[in-house]
C-alpha cells in the first residue's frame, strides 16, 4: 500500500463507552441487518466482588484485519481487501459456504438468513463514499468511537493511537486488526472469562436456534 | 475475582451436521479408492476382488457425498463458482480441483479395472493416487486453516483426517467383505473360501495399523492443545468430558479405536468373523462420531 493512500481504522475508547448499544442499533438500522444476526454488538461483563463491582463493555465488530484470514480462505474471492484496508464481500460472488465464518477468530461474520450470503461490518463504506462517518461512530452518544485515516497524521485516529496505549482483540491470531481499543480489560477480551462453560456448551447451539426461531 | 458476562451474542455454527457427514462420506470414498489403488499397484491377484470392491464403494459414495456440500451452501445454485473462481490460498479451491479431477480419473480407472485392461488401469491408478491423497487430506486442511477454533487449528489435522479416512474405508470394505464371504462363498471350494477369508484377515490387520495411527493422533492433538494456550487446553478438555466427551472419548476413541485394536490384536478372537464385523462397525461409527465431534462439537466453545 502506498503512503499516500488511505488506511482506515477505528479507535474505541472504552473509558468512554457506557455499553448503551446505540452503535448496534444504528448499525442494524443503517445496514438492514436482520434479526438474530449482528454486525456489531456490545459484550458486557461485570467484574469484582460487592461492593467493588464494575461493569465493563466491549463493542465488537469486524476488525477489517490487515492480514485478513477470511480473505485468504474465501474460495471464490468474494471476500477481498480494498486499498484503503476495508475488507469487503461481493454478494454476487459469495456462494454462502460459511468458510469465512469458520475461519474468523472474532465471530463477526454471519450468513444473512434472508439473502443467504456472508455479511459483516465494512466500516459503512457506502457512507464513507458520501463523506460521512460509519453509522456506529456517528450514533455513539459518548464519543467513544473514532474513525479515520491512519495514514493522515492529523486525523483523530492517528492522534489517539500516538497519544494512548492501545490493544487489539486476539493479537495472537496474527490478523493485525484495524480496530484498536483504549483501556481494554484483558478479561472481557477473553472468551473464557465470566462464562459458565458447562452451561454455555450445553446451550450454545440451542440458544442460537432459539433466536433464529424468533 | 468474580466475573460474569451479562450480555454477549451467540455465534453461528459455520460447519453443520451436513458438512461433518460430507467429510465422513468423502473420507470413506477416498479411502476406498486408495485401498483399491494399493490393491492394484501391489499386483497380487488375491487382492483383485478387493480392488473391485473398493471401486464399487467409490462410485456409490461419490454419487451422493458432494450433494451434501451443495445443499449446505447458502447459494446452492452458485456451486459452480467454486470450480471457476479459484483462490489458491483457500483449501476449498484445492478441494474443488480434487472434486473435479477425482471422478474423472476414478471413473476411467474403474471402467478399465472392470474391463480387465491391466495396461490402462495400472497407469491410471498411478495418476489417481496423488489425486485420491489430496481428496482425503484437503478436508483436514479446511479445518486446520480455520483459526477460529483451537481444536481445528492444529497441524496434525490433514494427516489425522487422512488416517481416519483409511480406517473408515477399511472398516467398510471389511464389513462388505465379510457379508460377501457369508453370502457368496457357500458354493466355493474350501481353498477359495480360505483365500477369501485370508483377505478379510489381512484387511483387519491393515485397519489396526491405521487405528493405531489414529490413537497416536488423538494423543498428539490432546498434548498439543493442552500445552499451546489456555483456550486450546479448555477445548482439549471439552473433547473428553460432558456430551462431547461421551461422543468423542467413548464412542470414537474407546469403542471405535481401542476396542477394535484389542480385538484385532488378540489371537483366535481376531479370526471370528462375527466379532470382526461388529468391531469394524464400531470403528466405522467411531470415525463418523470423530468427524462430528471435531467439526460440529468443538464449535460449542465460546469465541468472543
Amino acid at each position: 500500500m502506498s503512503k499516500t493512500s488511505k488506511r482506515y481504522a477505528m479507535v474505541v475508547d472504552l473509558r468512554k463507552c457506557t455499553g448503551c448499544h446505540t452503535c448496534s442499533v444504528a448499525c442494524k438500522a443503517e445496514n438492514d441487518v436482520p434479526p438474530a444476526v449482528w454486525r456489531n454488538w456490545v459484550k458486557i461483563m461485570e467484574k469484582g466482588t460487592y461492593p467493588d463491582v464494575r461493569i465493563y463493555s466491549l463493542p465488537v465488530q469486524c476488525n477489517n484485519c490487515e492480514n485478513a484470514v477470511c480473505v485468504k480462505v474465501c474460495p471464490t474471492k468474494a471476500s477481498y481487501k480494498r486499498d484503503d484496508g476495508i475488507v469487503m464481500i461481493d454478494p454476487h460472488k459469495c456462494v454462502g459456504c460459511k468458510y469465512c465464518m469458520a475461519a474468523c477468530p472474532y465471530q463477526v461474520r454471519y450468513l444473512n438468513p434472508v439473502r443467504k450470503y456472508a455479511q459483516k461490518c465494512y466500516f459503512c463504506a457506502h457512507r464513507l463514499e458520501q463523506g460521512l462517518l460509519p453509522a456506529c461512530v456517528e450514533a455513539c452518544p459518548s464519543g467513544a468511537m473514532t474513525f479515520g485515516d491512519l495514514n493522515d497524521p492529523a486525523s483523530d485516529v492517528a492522534r489517539l493511537l500516538i497519544n494512548n496505549p492501545t490493544s487489539v482483540l486476539k493479537p495472537e491470531s496474527g490478523t493485525k486488526p484495524q480496530v484498536f481499543y483504549i483501556g481494554l480489560d484483558k478479561d472481557i477480551a477473553d472468551p473464557l472469562k465470566g462464562v459458565d462453560l458447562d452451561y454455555y456448551i450445553e446451550h450454545a447451539k440451542d440458544a442460537l436456534e432459539g433466536v433464529y426461531l424468533l | 475475582m468474580e466475573m460474569n458476562v451479562l450480555y454477549n451474542v451467540p455465534h453461528a455454527f459455520a460447519l453443520s451436521d451436513l458438512i461433518s457427514t460430507y467429510f465422513f462420506l468423502l473420507g470413506v470414498g477416498g479411502g476406498c479408492s486408495l485401498l483399491s489403488i494399493w490393491a492394484t499397484l501391489t499386483g497380487k491377484t488375491d487382492y483383485k476382488p478387493l480392488a473391485k470392491l473398493g471401486a464399487i464403494a467409490v462410485v456409490t459414495l461419490f454419487s451422493f457425498a458432494p450433494t451434501l456440500l451443495i445443499i449446505d451452501l447458502g447459494q446452492p445454485l452458485r456451486f459452480w463458482f467454486l470450480m471457476v473462481r479459484g483462490n489458491i490460498t483457500s483449501p476449498l479451491t484445492w478441494g474443488s480441483f480434487f472434486l473435479s479431477a477425482y471422478p474423472l480419473f476414478a471413473s476411467l480407472y474403474i471402467i478399465f479395472l472392470f474391463l480387465g485392461k491391466t495396461k490402462i488401469y495400472k497407469p491410471l491408478a498411478v495418476v489417481l493416487l496423488p489425486i485420491a491423497i489430496g481428496y482425503v487430506t484437503y478436508i483436514g486442511f479446511i479445518v486446520s486453516m480455520a483459526i477460529s477454533t483451537s481444536a481445528w487449528n492444529t497441524p496434525i489435522m490433514p494427516i489425522y483426517f487422512a488416517s481416519a479416512a483409511m480406517v473408515s474405508a477399511i472398516a467398510l470394505m471389511t464389513m462388505v467383505g465379510i457379508a460377501r464371504h457369508w453370502i457368496m462363498t457357500r458354493k466355493w471350494s474350501a481353498e477359495q473360501r480360505q483365500s477369501d477369508f485370508n483377505i478379510i484377515i489381512k484387511l483387519t490387520r491393515f485397519a489396526s495399523l491405521f487405528l493405531l495411527l489414529n490413537l497416536f493422533f488423538v494423543f498428539t492433538q490432546q498434548v498439543y492443545m493442552r500445552f499451546s494456550s489456555e483456550w486450546a487446553a479448555t477445548a482439549a478438555e471439552l473433547m473428553l468430558k460432558g456430551k462431547l466427551g461421551l461422543n468423542f472419548g467413548v464412542f470414537s476413541v474407546l469403542l471405535g479405536t481401542i476396542i477394535p485394536l484389542l480385538v484385532v490384536a488378540i489371537p483366535k478372537v481376531n479370526k471370528q468373523l462375527v466379532l470382526l464385523f461388529i468391531t469394524m462397525f464400531f470403528a466405522e461409527v467411531g470415525i463418523f462420531v470423530m468427524r462430528f465431534a471435531i467439526t460440529v462439537g468443538t464449535q460449542h466453545m465460546p469465541i468472543m
